[in-house]
């Protein structure tokens, strides 16, 4: 079967997009009334928004982009740093900042930047002449300084607190510096250390990402508390059962049981109103979105267009296998959206934005 | 080969996800959507009204009566303070106690918490008026269990009080459910699952905080069914005043049926004290007192029947052969037994078998129970229903016992003496009845040997109970006959231990008792049935610690005379 991955893409986007906007638009309701409806009039503006700009980026040519890599990884550096010092808490995060009428989130950005930054690093040349005079170097170019690039971005989510985005930015990391065909051992050294210094890193955690650590492990320690979340979404899932309850007809969501189903948790009301069925449906949907980016990065006519859309793939790809596993309860609760689908304008328009980037990579295969 | 590799690593995440999937929608899919259900949906129950209990002459004994009940609706509650404030003054209860009763009662926003049950009038109506403008109070009319004869016949009744651990865990199956008021003791609990009904109620849809979202069915309650009890109210209130302020009981029962018209126990109780819980001192006093007044003596009560058992040991004698009526023995106040002397209570000089059943003489009855042997005594005391509960339908009623000589074999590890015999033989010792099981005993004899099975449930909701068929005793007609003919004597002998009784056109027959009690004064008892012939009825009047059976025989007396004057019984 040869799929055209542009059309397929563009179509499966398309499916994803729509289906999102019915979720939401079922989640934004609670006993019947349409209690959020400003949510999903702006979540159907940033979807229109977020097509415009896709449009745009697949018209751009890519490789034009480079130049501005650099500049754009230091603004994103810089906000992420003013948001520290100057953004909105929610919930005890601050990751927003205001632009009038609109947030914006940063870290969002940020993800974009560390595609784009270490597709750029990586393509460069010189990265694998190891051969050179100074063998030792090697290990510097290839993994120290694009590791130290990433990390920069990943403390500064981190104390924000934001666990998840600062777990996808290493995944990313790491998938990109796989397929730029960094040395196995570099790469399984790195890993290696990371689960040694592991017990390390629960010190610099704040006390509720502690707690839903230990939630995971078991929900029932805090079950009114951190663990709510959890049993619910998983009761919320669960009772979907095969076919689903219906759209509009989840009592976990339409009672509120379901604490923030129209972002992080959007995932158990699809789960309890569409079943396992859509759930599944759900997935492949994801599956065939991720490997056709994947299948365009094979055809990529530069190794920057390639490693890009690595990129594209494994952020897309950790943003929906961890949220998922984490509404079904088999991951942690960091705070992920489910992409193209969760509430949140700044995550959609930039995803939209690189998958224009992706197209236009497609097209000038 | 790297790019495959990382398509396989990611392929592979997504069916283990996927795989979780299935695992929580499909294989544990009804688990979490049975979890979702009890999540959402909710009962508020609706109280069945109970089945009222009526004597024989359709006099209401337990009602059921309107009750204004202060409540609040937790959903409804928008300014708790200023509700509480209100209603401290209105109710006139401090608000701190007002508090304390809502938190206690509180179960779920939606379910009414009562804060006072049982409220005038007027201030219910104040309350109603009032509660336009405070938001979640209002007054509910509710059911409430009344007993209009106070403690009259209290241990027939019995009262109710909240369901506990013990019940539930045994009852759950039938529809019982925590916080149910259910009957203790007595008809209340005998009877329970008559009177009771079926609840009904709400199945509403409820949101994450417990606030009613919508109504998804109704089921109305079914009340209970109302019951006729063989009581008779005016003979019962007799009974009642004369046991006031004593220790003891009275029980009369149809000798031809079974019926209990009368059963009496003191000290008693009033049943409303439990219904709202209020009077706190009672409630003490009633389940910490040492004379336990819910303590049912008719049927709970075991006592060494003392002389009441010579009937049997009379009838034990005729069927072993070798005893004829007209068997004289001198008594002089004691009679060697082994190397014992065991006495008489008084020195009767000669006498026949009807004039020793008439002066309860002991001696005369220390040799028929020899002559007899303790195996046919044990074997006729439990042919007349000894040691077997009469089955009569009020909970918690005892056994009581009659020994035989494997018994003391087991338990003594020794051997059965004549003394033994002799004890046994006037109703001491080892032997223990219920007043209940004495009457029904009297009632076998003075019914030509039927045995009948005692009880209070005269029809359910209008519809009579079925008469169970009664069974003939294996007891020989003839010793029958002799034995009721020989219970005449107490009651016609001038100086017969009975001779109050002699009522005028009733023949009573009865036979006095003293049961001996360790460390304290006899228990005083009389038992009998009346007419001689064709029996009406049988009765048992037991007195705690008065010495000897003469009060209790004065107190038959007085019963049976003023029955008489208001054309009761006979």
């Amino acid at each position: 079967m040869m799929l055209r991955p542009q059309k397929t893409i563009v179509i499966v986007l398309l499916i994803i997009l729509f289906l999102g906007l019915v979720c939401l638009y079922s989640s934004c309701h609670q006993k019947g009334a349409f209690i959020k409806k400003e949510i999903f009039t702006k979540q159907l503006m940033w979807v229109g928004v977020g097509l415009l700009f896709m449009f745009l980026a697949s018209r751009f040519d890519y490789r034009k982009i480079r130049p501005a890599i650099i500049p754009l990884y230091i603004f994103a550096f810089l906000s992420l740093f003013f948001v520290l010092a100057m953004g909105r808490t929610i919930m005890g995060a601050q990751r927003w900042i205001d632009l009038g009428e609109i947030s914006f989130q940063p870290s969002e950005l940020g993800k974009f930047a560390l595609i784009l930054l270490l597709a750029k690093y990586y393509s460069s040349r010189g990265i694998y002449d190891v051969s050179g005079a100074f063998p030792r170097a090697a290990i510097l170019r290839a993994l120290v300084i694009p590791l130290f690039l990433t990390l920069l971005l990943t403390g500064l989510v981190l104390v924000q607190p934001d666990l998840g985005t600062a777990i996808v930015y290493l995944f990313v990391f790491l998938s990109v510096a796989y397929l730029a065909d960094i040395s196995g051992r570099y790469l399984f050294g790195l890993i290696g250390m990371g689960i040694v210094f592991m017990p390390f890193f629960w010190h610099f955690l704040k006390d509720y990402q502690k707690s839903r650590l230990l939630v995971f492990l078991n929900p029932n320690i805090d079950p009114l508390g951190a663990g709510y979340t959890v049993i619910q979404s998983k009761i919320a899932i669960g009772s979907g059962r095969f076919f689903g309850k219906g759209w509009m007809a989840g009592t976990q969501s339409q009672l509120n049981f379901l604490a923030e189903r129209h972002t992080d948790f959007i995932f158990s009301v699809i789960g309890e109103e569409w079943g396992f069925l859509g759930s599944l449906a759900l997935l492949v949907l994801y599956g065939f979105l991720i490997f056709m980016i994947l299948k365009v990065s094979d055809v990529a006519k530069d190794t920057f267009g390639r490693l890009f859309c690595v990129g594209v793939a494994a952020l897309l790809f950790f943003h929906a296998f961890i949220n998922i596993a984490m509404n079904v309860g088999v991951s942690p609760v960091v705070g992920l959206p489910l992409p193209f689908i969760s509430y949140g304008g700044s995550s959609l328009v930039i995803n939209l934005v690189a998958i224009g980037i992706v197209l236009n990579i497609a097209r000038q295969k | 080969m790297r790019t495959g590799t990382y398509r396989i690593i990611l392929f592979s995440l997504f069916i283990a996800l996927a795989l979780a999937l299935f695992f929580v929608q499909v294989v544990r899919g009804n688990y979490y959507y049975k979890l979702s259900m009890r999540n959402s949906i909710r009962l508020i129950p609706q109280e069945a009204y109970r089945g009222r209990i009526l004597d024989r002459n359709n006099n209401v004994m337990v009602d059921n009566m309107l009750s204004f009940d202060a409540v609040i609706i937790p959903q409804e509650l928008k300014d708790k303070k200023a509700v509480f404030q209100r209603l401290s003054g209105i109710l006139s209860t401090d608000v701190d106690s007002l508090y304390r009763t809502y938190d206690k009662g509180y179960l779920n926003p939606f379910t009414p918490v009562a804060l006072a049950v049982g409220i005038s009038k007027p201030t219910a109506i104040t309350l109603q008026e009032a509660s336009l403008d405070l938001g979640g109070a209002q007054v509910e009319l509710n059911a409430r269990r009344f007993y209009p004869f106070g403690s009259c016949a209290s241990h027939v009744l019995g009262y109710m009080g909240e369901i506990d651990k013990s019940r539930i865990t045994k009852l759950k199956d039938y529809g019982y459910d925590i916080k149910d008021k259910v009957g203790y003791s007595g008809l209340e609990e005998g009877l329970d699952i008559y009177l009771r009904g079926e609840k009904g109620g709400q199945q509403v849809e409820v949101d994450n905080r417990g606030r009613q979202v919508r109504v998804l069915g109704y089921k109305p309650p079914y009340s209970g069914k109302d019951v006729h009890v063989t009581i008779d109210l005016e003979l019962q209130q007799i009974a009642d005043q004369l046991l006031d302020g004593k220790k003891g009981a009275i029980v009369i029962m149809d000798a031809q049926n079974g019926e209990i018209l009368v059963l009496a126990s003191s000290p008693g109780f009033d049943p409303n004290v439990f219904v709202d819980r209020k009077d706190k001192k009672s409630l003490n006093f009633y389940l910490s007192s040492q004379d336990a007044p819910l303590f049912n003596r008719v049927t709970s009560g075991q006592f060494p029947p003392g002389s009441v058992f010579k009937p049997i040991t009379a009838l034990a004698a005729y069927r072993s052969k070798k005893f004829k009526p007209s068997l004289t023995y001198v008594c002089t106040g004691k009679l060697r037994i082994g190397e014992r002397y065991f006495k008489c209570w008084s020195e009767h000089g000669q006498q026949d078998f009807n004039q020793a059943m008439g002066h309860s003489c002991d001696v005369y009855f220390y040799r028929l129970g020899l002559t007899a042997g303790a195996d046919m005594m044990s074997k006729t005391a439990l042919e007349l229903g000894l040691a077997s509960a009469t089955g009569i339908d009020l909970p918690q009623e005892a056994q009581g016992f009659i020994p035989s000589r494997i018994w003391k074999r087991l338990k003594f590890l020794d051997r059965w003496y004549d003394g033994d015999t002799a004890n046994f033989a006037i109703g001491q010792g080892f032997v223990l009845a219920t007043p209940l099981q004495l009457a029904r005993m009297m009632a076998a004899i003075g019914n030509g040997g039927f045995f009948v099975v005692p009880h209070l449930s005269k029809a359910i909701d209008g519809v009579p109970l079925p008469v169970k068929e009664l069974k003939k005793i294996k007891i020989p007609d003839e010793s029958l006959e002799l034995v009721r003919n020989a219970l005449r004597f107490p009651v016609a002998l001038e100086d017969g231990t009975a001779h109050d009784l002699d009522i005028k056109g009733w023949e009573v027959c009865a036979k006095t008792g003293t049961a001996q009690v360790y460390g304290a004064e006899s228990h005083g008892m009389v038992a009998g049935f009346f007419p001689k012939d064709n029996a009406r009825y049988a009765f048992c009047i037991l007195l705690d610690n008065v010495g000897s059976s003469h009060m209790a025989v004065a107190m038959g007396k007085q019963l049976f005379q003023e029955a008489q004057r208001r054309g009761k019984l006979l």
